[in-house]
Parts: C-alpha cells; structure tokens; sequence
C-alpha cells in the first residue's frame, strides 16, 4: 500500500470529519418525541384529549427531557437548572383541566410563569389521558410499585389488592411511610381489620362503586363535601368501610417516574429524568 | 305548634338576601310541626341521631343527606346521586329519617349570600379572631361583609400558626402549603371551597401573607398557591378540610335562627371532623 501524502492525509482526515458531522443525528425536538410517544404508547390516540402542547415551540431542539407529576414553577425551575427543557407533564400547567388561560391573561403568577418558560425556552406537553389508558395504568403502575404491593394484586396491573388482613391504623401506617406522604387521612375505625383494599377516584361514584366490594379504599384528591361524609355514614350504618385519603401528588406521581424509563427507551438522544414535582402539602402535627 | 314550611317562610322574610331555589327540604316533609332545630355542616347519621336523642326534628345543614350535590358546579360534582340511592347506607338512613319524622332543610347559597358572611364570622370567633379583624365595622353583629375577611395577627410563622389553629378547631387532618418559617402577621379566611379566582381576590390585598381555608381542587387552586410562592412570595395557605372551616359557620346559623323561631329548641350540633391522621409515633392514631 502507497504511505500516505499529506495531502492524502488532509483529504480522508475531512472526509472522516465531514462523515462524522452528517452521521450525527440533528437535535432531537419536542415534537418528534411526542410523535415518538404516540407510536409506542400502544393505545389509539385520541381526537379529544388533554395530552397536547401547553407552552413553548414543539420544534425546540431538545437538551434534556423532564418526566413530572405536574409542572409546577418550582418543578420547571428545577428542570431548567437541569438543562431539561422538554416537560412532560402528567398534570395541568394553568390550574385547570383544560389548561384555559382566558381569565389568567392578566394574572401576575400566569405571567411569571409563561415569562419564565419563553425566556428558558422550555416546552410544556401533557401526557395524561393514554398514559392512564395504557393497560396496566402507566400511573397506577407506579403507586402499586412504590406501595411495594406488586404481590398483594388480585391481578396484575389492577392496582387492587388482597393484602394480609390487619387493622386499618396499619395500613394507614404502612401507606403514609411507604409513600412518604404528610398529609394522609383517614375515614374510618382504626381498629378495623381489613384485607380487601381498592383504588379509589375524585368523585363520589368512584368511591360508592369501588368501596362495594372492598374494605378500604385510597383516594387522591377526592372532594370532601361528598366521599368523606358518605363513608363515615357507611360506617355508622355499621358497615365495615374505610377510605384512605392521600394528596393527588402521592396518588400519582410514582407513575411518571415509569414514564422517564420508558420514553428512555425510545429516545437516546438526550437525557431522560423523572423529576418529581413534590407533595405540595404537610400536617404540622404529623 | 310551627311547621317546617312556617320556619322555612321566617328565613325567608329574615334573610336580607334572595331565597336560592336550591337551598331546600332535601329529606323529609315541609307541613312537619317542629319540635326543635338542630344546625350542623353535615347531617351525618350521628347527628341524626343526636337530634332524635335531644327531641328535635328539624335538621338545618350546609351538606346534604345523599352525600352528592351540585352546589358548586357541574366541573366538581361528578355522577354519584344513582349510585348513591342504591346502597344499602342511603335505604338505612332514608328509614331512619322516615321512621323519626326527620326534616333535613339543605341551607348554604342563600346564607352564603348575607350581607354578613356568617361562616366567616363563625370561623373568627371559632378562632379567637374578633379582636384581629380587619373589618371596618365596629360592631360584631355589622362586621364581615363581602370582603372583610381580612386579620392582623400578632406576628408568627406557618407552623406555629397550624400547630395554633389545630389546637383552637381541634382538627387533626389540617394541611399547609408553604415553609414551615414563613412569617405570617396578616390573614384571610375563605371557609369552604376555594377556587383560584378566590385565591386571586384575597392575594390583592395589600400585606396579606396567609390564607386559612377549606378545601382546593389539587390541580386548581392547590398549584396556583403553589406558583405564588415559587414566583417570590412568601405566603402560607393553610387548608382545614371542609368540614373545619364550614363547622362554626353553622353555629352561627343557630344563633341566627334562635330569635326567629322562639317556639321551639335551636341548637348546633357540629358534624366532628371525618378524618383522622397517623401521627409520628407509633400506634399513635389521633
């Protein structure tokens, strides 16, 4: 083989440069990872949903995506020191359903906050209605797993539970360590054993229909003018119930940490991190 | 000897406010003569029971006896009236209440509407607060009207406040949002539900550092306080549940009733908080 003239030299030396450049992928954006999202969710996507865009460009070239039970500002702040600007939110943004912005145009917090994502030129996606849709619950996936209840499932993914029977102060007990939460209550006999226990919802069906054919139940964020004041009537009707009332954030949160290992596993490109956005609540007596 | 209706038609002419269609006989008949009233937030079947025990049938609540209502909105009150009929604590509390000849009138929106905010002043006095207020009316009977909700307080902190106002209410499953030594010398109470725009009107006002309420929606105003603190502002929401906030309002309802039906017994029986909580040492349930 001929050596090698410097020029030959100069020659490859660039082309192996001008190979490297064009095989490096260009920058990941928001929106092809959502697209990304949409192929492997493994559900059909819906024409109405709440899991859209909130803020920000979608064709933002990612430097690092966040995994969060909602995007807070305090989360977002976090997320930016982190140089994750993509925010995959399983919870509103605007303080609402609907992410509805009409009356906060003039809000200063609203303001602070949008000022806040353009000037980190952060993107803010929802991902609320499939990921719940997946089968199991991608969300209650993670809360059966940080309960370390996996084994008490009557079937797997169900996040319902026959666990070894024992009084409901236990239980309690077991849920509010096991969660780390600090602003668990309780409805209730705390000296009643229970075995059969189920995952509640907000409203007040949710809790009629889930607490038929279980002992207890836990729920997140359940309005308190109905649930609460029907199971403590059950009770006293001399029915053996129990509800478990945790912060919406512990109810759901762990879910999204699932989230960050998954979308992991579909985008190399950037770092992927669940970042959870914290239980917003504490009990000065616990 | 007075009937329900002939009660009902006093409230009325005394209200100084219009009658709301939907505060109404819930349970129960209106040409019932009344033997006594009892006032509670919720007419739960020990407070059923109480007022059978005490002789009185007329049962003047904030809540209703089925547990679900639309009071608030159609976005808070998810279906659960058809389930509820069907279980077996609606059969056993509709017999009771038929069985005692019990009335249950359902009474917030046209109390809510006063000139004087009746569950603000209950919650005040419930406090210790009457000496705080910032409203600019000398007399008791004249304070409180739409927006004087405001009290200057000697100055404290987030924790000592909660730990102050746990102790005064005797509630256990009280919740903060904010920095247990955030300084507090000025706050609100807004008892009951409370939704952003709430939050909004009352953080106009110029040096208010905390709000003491009911209940947030944990994806409204829950993370809107939370975003008025991760904007810069050093602020306290502490929550009481919405049977805490509510309670003393309904004593003031029977102190309001008194003079309007001198026939018969009017007495305040609170409906007791649902919840309790697991406290940091063990086997502690309180």
């Amino acid at each position: 083989m001929k050596p090698l003239t410097r020029r030959d030299f100069a020659v490859t030396a660039a082309s192996a440069l001008m190979t490297k450049v064009v095989a490096q992928p260009a920058p990941v954006t928001a929106e092809q990872v959502v697209e990304r999202i949409k192929k492997n969710v493994g559900v059909p996507w819906r024409d109405q949903t709440v899991d859209v865009f909130k803020a920000g460009d979608p064709e933002t070239p990612l430097t690092g995506i966040a995994t969060t039970f909602m995007s807070t500002l305090s989360m977002l702040q976090r997320a930016a020191e982190n140089r994750k600007n993509f925010i995959i939110t399983h919870e509103p943004t605007f303080y609402n359903h609907l992410d509805k912005t009409d009356d906060l145009r003039d809000d200063p917090v609203y303001q602070y906050k949008t000022e806040f994502i353009r000037k980190h030129n952060l993107v803010v996606w929802r991902f609320h209605d499939h990921w719940h849709a997946r089968k199991p619950d991608g969300i209650f996936k993670g809360f059966t797993k940080t309960l370390g209840w996996e084994k008490y499932e009557t079937a797997p993914g169900t996040s319902v539970f026959t666990i070894p029977a024992r009084p409901l102060a236990d239980v309690a007990r077991e849920v509010q360590e096991r969660l780390k939460t600090r602003s668990l209550r309780v409805v209730g006999d705390p000296a009643l054993v229970v075995s059969k226990i189920g995952r509640g919802g907000h409203d007040l069906a949710s809790t009629i229909r889930t607490l038929a054919d279980h002992d207890a139940i836990i729920a997140g964020d359940v309005r308190e003018w109905d649930s609460p004041v029907y199971v403590r009537d059950a009770v006293l009707a001399g029915q053996k119930k129990a509800l478990i009332v945790i912060a919406h954030e512990r109810w759901e949160e762990f879910g999204m940490e699932n989230c960050a290992e998954w979308v992991r596993s579909f985008v190399p490109e950037v770092p992927v991190e669940y970042m959870p956005s914290g239980e917003p609540f504490w009990n000065p007596l616990v | 000897m007075i009937t329900v209706e002939q009660v009902i038609e006093r409230m009325r002419g005394a209200l100084g406010a219009p009658w709301n269609e939907k505060d109404r006989i819930a349970a129960g008949s209106g040409d019932t003569p009344v033997s006594g009233i009892v006032t509670t937030y919720a007419p739960t079947l020990e407070v059923l029971r109480k007022a059978v025990a005490a002789g009185r049938n007329l049962i003047v609540s904030r809540e209703a006896p089925y547990w679900a209502h639309e009071l608030y909105g159609r976005a808070y009150d998810a279906p659960g009236a058809e389930l509820a009929a069907k279980t077996p604590t609606y059969a056993i509390k509709q017999q009771y209440i038929e069985e005692h000849k019990l009335v249950v009138l359902q009474f917030s929106l046209g109390w809510d509407a006063r000139k004087t905010n009746g569950q603000v002043r209950g919650l005040a006095n419930a406090l210790g607060w009457g000496r705080y207020s910032q409203s600019p009316a000398k007399h008791d009977a004249e304070r409180y009207g739409p927006g004087d909700v405001y009290f200057k307080l000697p100055s404290t902190t987030a924790r000592k406040l909660g730990l102050d106002i746990a102790a005064r209410l005797k509630v256990r499953g009280i919740r903060v949002i904010g920095a247990p030594e955030t300084p507090v010398s000025k706050a609100a109470l807004a008892p009951g539900l409370m939704l952003v725009p709430d939050v909004r009107q009352i953080l106009k006002e110029p040096g208010v550092d905390a709000i003491i309420g009911g209940e947030p929606v944990e994806w409204e105003a829950g993370p809107y306080f939370d975003d008025v603190i991760a904007s810069g502002q050093r602020k306290t929401l502490i929550l009481l549940g919405q049977q805490a906030s509510a309670e003393p309002g309904s004593g003031e309802v029977a102190a309001w009733l008194k003079p309007l039906a001198p026939e018969v017994p009017v007495e305040w029986v609170p409906a007791g908080e649902p919840f309790w909580i697991v406290r940091d040492k063990k086997g502690a349930e309180g």
